[in-house]
């Protein structure tokens, strides 16, 4: 789960000035060999590097650690889930059992097998409550992860590995089909057998963290920088692609503003840096972006369905009012500099499933919004107080939702934006004391019901679904979607519940989806892959010359 | 003399003793679960069992007075915990960070130094001339633009411009970060480092140092229109030889004084400067625990910084004293 | 020194600021600030009148244009206009430049003078508690203080005018240790007075000039320090047209729409730049020793 809190940037907490070069890579001076700047960003999460912890979108943990699959992004519109460490995996009838048989070849940077029991370590590992990181309720999905977690039990009851056959059983706690696309993700990373060794887990980050992705450590990390070289011992990609000429070392350097990360790219000092807000024009014309690349984000506005004034159903024609005023055009070139997407639903391109151009009521349509609301007073509604539209302060969302006001205005709703500490904003949020909320969603993993459950489910009331959003039609399509191993017949499913989120009901307003972030300098780098998670495909960089 | 000193440095203890409890208790009313937001929770909705968990891991839920005695026990030890954000022991943050805070406070102080005093005595002795008034005027403007825009200009004269117009190498300064990091007997930038120390010290030197030839200019004015100094010229001596005879020490004193301040001020106070060159110190590493709730960082962090603070002031008092004994004298009086 | 004699001293500085005033106007840098400042008051107060937009309102289309007729500031990215924010931001940071620095005030001559006028324990004991705050980084009290009261106009003022009081008071404290054994105060208290007569009618009014130079210069720290907060993420909120957050929202335009950097920066600039030239005169015009 990954909420989007820096609206103008997704990956604004974490960003990225990269100075990428090789050991030939000649350029002079200082920054001679050198490469990727990350930065941190005020008030963003502190950076980890151990997968049990990390929760930032750089894609750094990525080249240090692979999982047991992997998302193959060679058609970007359709993403395939394919094993990676494991050789094939297989789920039962109902999604319950997962079995992962584990490749026999692969090993980590140091040289040491990779094996189930490696799996069983990690996990066990990141599980443990004394050290689980923010993503640990993933375990969740894993029979016994909760009791784990809780520190009822000691040992993940669901999970099973054995070496000899080189197998690895999971009993989930309900039946999920998309378990395989999780279990690619870096909190599932196998680890070897030198954390048993460490008095503190904590300081396996700190040190020489030994991995098994296309890069490792080159030293431990400093305030200042880290810096990464490849893995010789890397067995490639979920193509068998080794990428053998790959970049030899990159090095991340700490930024504390992403104004300064772009003006030291600009001033030569690194070879690519996250684009700041605003700038993505400049950035465009002058070198090279991923901007074109969709990623699987959406910026929306959950409606509170227990407000008596927006919520239910006897207001949804003053929410598809709503949500035909808003210029998302506009918003998109005033704000973003045009790097986003209009939205067309909530589930974003580069998630399996996503249909285009799902929502009927998403796109600016003046004359229908003022008849749609006329229909709603004429219903014998009135608007006695103007709408509220709550954001958390201070994350740049400010002028968008100002933008909404006047939008709203322009058709004859009166509304007024009402901003929120950040600090108790999303707490106040998940109680259901909003009207119309700002929110934002960011994909940990490329699943439609990372979105649909998520966000929407009302198992989610009280966590994410920050509309409270209840409809036990929509809550029967997506279990039944969850239990479907079949990809196209899920997606279906899956699709049709959105169909009815957004066409019928109109409990989500959303507004765009999220485009890569990056800038680089095109004399230096001849492509720089991203994924549809917006995380750099390191391994896949090349240089020129 | 020695009873002032020894008074002064048990002074310092209560000083930082309600410094740090201050801050500790501040950390309690600020709004915001610590835990939750620890979890994330500025940026999204967090699982209630990892907050759970870190309520457990940190004792977040006890009781203020045992978290508060125990915080205090451990800090007796020189135990300063560990990052609640990335689990680091704030030992080995302190570490890097001081470091690179101290050899920032040093260069912007000699700029401060060598640049603030000449440039107040040059326009203490041109009184009213053009240049005093330009001086005044350029001082003036260094001190009353905000240092992240004057940051960013200089970024952008001296880094990205040089770059984007070719020019050589050696013309060129860096903009962000602390380079290769290598310093010969602590503070000297060796090899390319000198490039990025250049700018954040000519930032975080500029208010100070308009500040310091406003004050000597000032000093240097009053001291010139004392009765010695007319008894001084009296005696025949001329302009020049009273300024630098007479004048010079007791104007600096004040001005010593300020500098003196500021050294100890800006090892933990160069937030801006540390922010918007990315120079990893203590400043914005304290700024950024406070807002993350990073508790053990930002105690632990601030424990240091107030205590050069009272020491580097500790320091001044002390010379002033000796310097100036009306204020030993005066102190001694009022105890 | 020539300290006024004269018991009633509040009565008989009136002669002083006269020729104070006369010192004053001598400074054309000084007359230039205060003209400044007297032009964006007037700016301030009538800004309804001399500007054609709100400084919230957004103008459809006219994102991120360049100063023109219509806009003589140019708009920002999403069409509000720039002129009207700056002319607006002036009320903002008059507001809390202003505000705060009284509170400052009120705060540091309080402290201040008991300090300096009981001395002893009090004295080291209110020394300490200002020690206290000089030691922790103000930007830490200013973070924490925002994060709990909020980031409105009026919590940037408690903000600022609780971190700004602290050279004020060992200001003020300086002088009342040097007042208070002048022969009229020695007089006063012969005859009686109460000691917070003695204090606040005898030594306050001729403690008053260094106070009225600091506080002038710390009017414009007071709007620097907005800006400092701004940056930092606990200024103001927006869309308060508060001219250190535009400056914060604008320092990536450089390159593209400098006007956004530029324009409320070379504000800030001129005004702190105006409170300093003022503060230097008073200082020259209030302290004849000089001439």
């Amino acid at each position: 789960m990954r909420r989007v809190g820096f609206g103008s940037g997704l990956v604004v907490g974490l960003v990225a000035v990269v100075l990428l070069a090789t050991a030939c890579g000649g350029s002079s001076g200082s920054a001679g060999d050198a490469l990727v700047d990350l930065s941190t960003f005020i008030g963003g999460p502190a950076e980890h590097l151990d997968p049990a912890l990390d929760t930032s979108t750089t894609g750094l943990v990525g080249a240090l650690y692979d999982g047991l699959t992997d998302l193959d992004y060679s058609d970007p519109a359709h993403p395939l889930v394919k094993p990676l460490l494991a050789e094939s995996f297989q789920a039962n009838a109902d999604a319950s059992e997962w079995t992962f048989k584990i490749r026999k070849d692969m090993t980590f940077s140091n040289g040491e097998q990779i094996k189930p029991s490696s799996f069983v370590r990690a996990w066990e590992r990141a599980s443990d409550p004394d050290f689980a990181g923010n993503y640990s309720y993933l375990f969740n999905f894993i029979e016994g992860g909760k009791a784990k977690l809780d520190g009822a039990a000691t040992s993940l009851a669901g999970v099973e590995g054995d070496d000899d056959s080189m197998t690895l059983r999971v009993k989930l706690s309900a039946p999920y089909s998309n378990f395989a696309t999780v279990a690619g993700f870096q909190l599932f990373a196998p680890m070897p057998s030198a954390v048993d060794k460490l008095k503190d887990q904590a300081d396996w980050e700190n040190g020489l963290m030994i991995g098994n992705g296309p890069y490792k450590l080159a030293s431990p990390r400093t305030d200042a920088e880290v810096v990464l070289i490849r893995n010789d011992k890397w067995a490639g990609d979920v193509n068998g692609n080794k990428w053998p000429d790959r970049v030899s070392k990159i090095t991340f350097r700490v930024s504390a503003d992403p104004d300064t990360a772009y003006n030291a790219f600009e001033a030569g000092e690194g070879d690519m840096t996250a684009i700041p807000p605003g700038r993505t024009k400049d950035a465009e014309k002058n070198y090279a972006t991923t901007s074109h690349v969709d990623i699987a984000g959406v910026y929306y506005f959950a409606v509170n369905q227990e407000d008596p004034v927006v919520g239910g159903p006897k207001n949804v024609l003053l929410r598809r009012a709503i949500s035909q005023a808003i210029d998302r055009g506009a918003i998109n070139e005033a704000i973003y500099d045009g790097n986003r997407a209009d939205a067309t639903g909530v589930t974003p391109a580069g998630i399996p499933g996503h249909k285009p151009k799902l929502c009927t009521f998403c796109a600016l349509d003046r004359a229908a919004a003022k008849l749609a609301f006329d229909q709603w007073k004429a219903a014998g509604n009135t608007l006695r107080t103007p709408l509220k539209i709550q954001f958390n302060a201070g994350a740049g969302h400010e002028e968008l939702v100002q933008m909404i006001v006047d939008n709203l205005k322009a058709i004859g709703i009166e509304a007024e934006a009402e901003s929120r500490p950040g600090e108790t904003y999303f707490s106040e949020v998940a109680q259901g004391k909003c009207q119309i909320c700002r929110s934002g969603w960011f994909a940990d993993y490329p699943a439609y019901d990372n979105f649909m459950f998520d966000l929407f489910h009302s198992d989610s009331i009280g966590g994410n679904n920050e509309g409270r959003y209840h409809n036990a039609a929509f809550d029967g399509l997506v279990d039944e979607a969850k239990r479907t191993v079949d990809p196209a017949r899920q997606a279906g499913l899956f699709q049709q519940a959105e169909e009815l989120l957004l066409n019928t009901d109109m409990a989500a307003i959303p507004i765009n989806f999220y485009k890569g972030g990056e800038v680089y300098n095109p004399k230096k780098i001849a492509s720089l892959p991203i994924d549809g998670l917006g995380k750099v495909a390191w391994e896949q960089v090349k240089l020129r010359g | 003399m020695f009873r002032y000193i020894v008074r002064r440095i048990l002074l310092i203890i209560p000083t930082i003793f309600l410094a740090l409890s201050f801050l500790f208790a501040l950390f309690f009313v600020l709004p915001g679960d610590p835990a939750t937001l620890m979890a994330g929770g500025a940026n999204r909705i967090v699982d209630p069992g990892v907050v759970e968990r870190i309520n457990e891991r940190y004792g977040l839920d006890d009781p203020l007075l045992v978290q508060f005695g125990d915080y205090w026990k451990r800090t007796l030890q020189w135990d300063l915990g560990e990052s609640f954000q990335n689990r680091r022991s704030v030992n080995d943050i302190l570490g890097d960070k001081a470091v690179n805070s101290v050899r920032l406070a040093i260069w912007a102080t000699l700029i401060e130094v060598v640049f603030g005093i000449s440039i107040g005595l040059l326009s203490a002795m041109r009184r009213y001339s053009i240049s005093d008034k330009l001086t005044t005027v350029v001082t003036a403007v260094a001190s009353a633009v905000p240092v992240f825009v004057l940051g960013f200009l200089l970024q952008y004269a001296f880094a990205v411009q040089p770059h984007k117009h070719g020019w050589p190498d050696w013309m060129r300064l860096r903009t962000q970060g602390i380079g290769p990091n290598t310093w010969t007997l602590f503070f000297i930038p060796t090899g390319q480092t000198w490039r990025y120390l250049v700018l954040p010290a000519v930032v975080l030197a500029a208010g100070s140092t308009a500040l310091a030839a406003r004050m000597t200019r000032g000093s240097m004015l009053e001291v010139l229109g004392a009765d010695y100094m007319r008894t001084a010229r009296a005696k025949g001596l001329d302009g020049h030889q009273a300024v630098w005879h007479h004048g010079l020490r007791n104007a600096m004193l004040p001005v010593v004084t300020l500098i003196g301040i500021d050294f100890g001020l800006v090892i933990g106070a160069a937030v801006l400067t540390e922010k918007t060159f990315s120079w990893p110190g203590l400043g914005s590493e304290i700024a950024d625990s406070v807002i993350s709730r990073d508790l053990p960082v930002t105690m632990g962090l601030t424990l240091v910084v107030v205590l050069a603070f009272t020491v580097v002031n500790l320091v001044v008092d002390v010379s002033y004293a000796w310097l100036d004994p009306r204020i030993r004298l005066g102190q001694d009086r009022n105890s | 020194m020539s300290w006024p004699e004269d018991l009633g001293s509040v009565h008989a500085v009136r002669p002083l600021w006269a020729s104070a005033w006369r010192r004053f106007r001598r400074n054309k840098m000084a007359m230039a600030g205060l003209a400044f400042l007297v032009a964006l008051v007037v700016a301030a107060v009538l800004a309804p009148w001399i500007t054609r937009y709100g400084p919230t309102e957004g103008i459809e289309g006219a994102y991120r244009q360049p100063p023109s007729w219509a806009h003589p500031f140019g708009t920002d990215k999403i069409g509000r206009d720039v002129f009207s924010r700056v002319v607006y931001g002036a009320r903002v940071s008059l507001r809390i430049g202003f505000a705060s620095t009284v509170i400052s005030v009120v705060i540091g001559l309080l402290f201040g003078a008991v300090a300096g006028f009981f001395g002893g324990l009090v004295d080291t004991l209110i020394m300490r508690l200002t020690d206290v705050f000089l030691a922790i980084p103000y930007i830490v009290l200013a973070i924490a203080i925002a994060a709990v009261a909020g980031r409105s106009e009026h919590s940037i003022i408690v903000v600022l005018g609780l971190t700004g009081w602290l050279g004020l008071a060992r200001i003020v404290r300086a002088s009342f240790l040097s007042l208070k054994q002048l022969e009229y105060v020695e007089a006063a208290r012969a005859m009686g007075y109460s000691r917070a007569r003695i204090m606040f009618r005898h030594i306050l009014p001729n403690a008053g000039q260094p106070v009225i130079v600091y506080s002038t210069v710390l009017i414009g720290g007071v709007i620097l320090s907005e800006a400092a907060l701004s940056y930092l993420g606990v200024g103001p909120q927006a869309p308060t047209p508060a001219w250190g957050l535009m400056v914060s929202e604008g320092k990536g335009d450089l390159a593209r729409s400098a006007h956004l950097l530029l324009l409320p920066g070379g504000a800030i600039c001129l005004t702190v730049l105006a409170f300093m030239l003022v503060g230097d005169g008073l200082r020259d015009a209030l302290d004849p020793k000089l001439i």
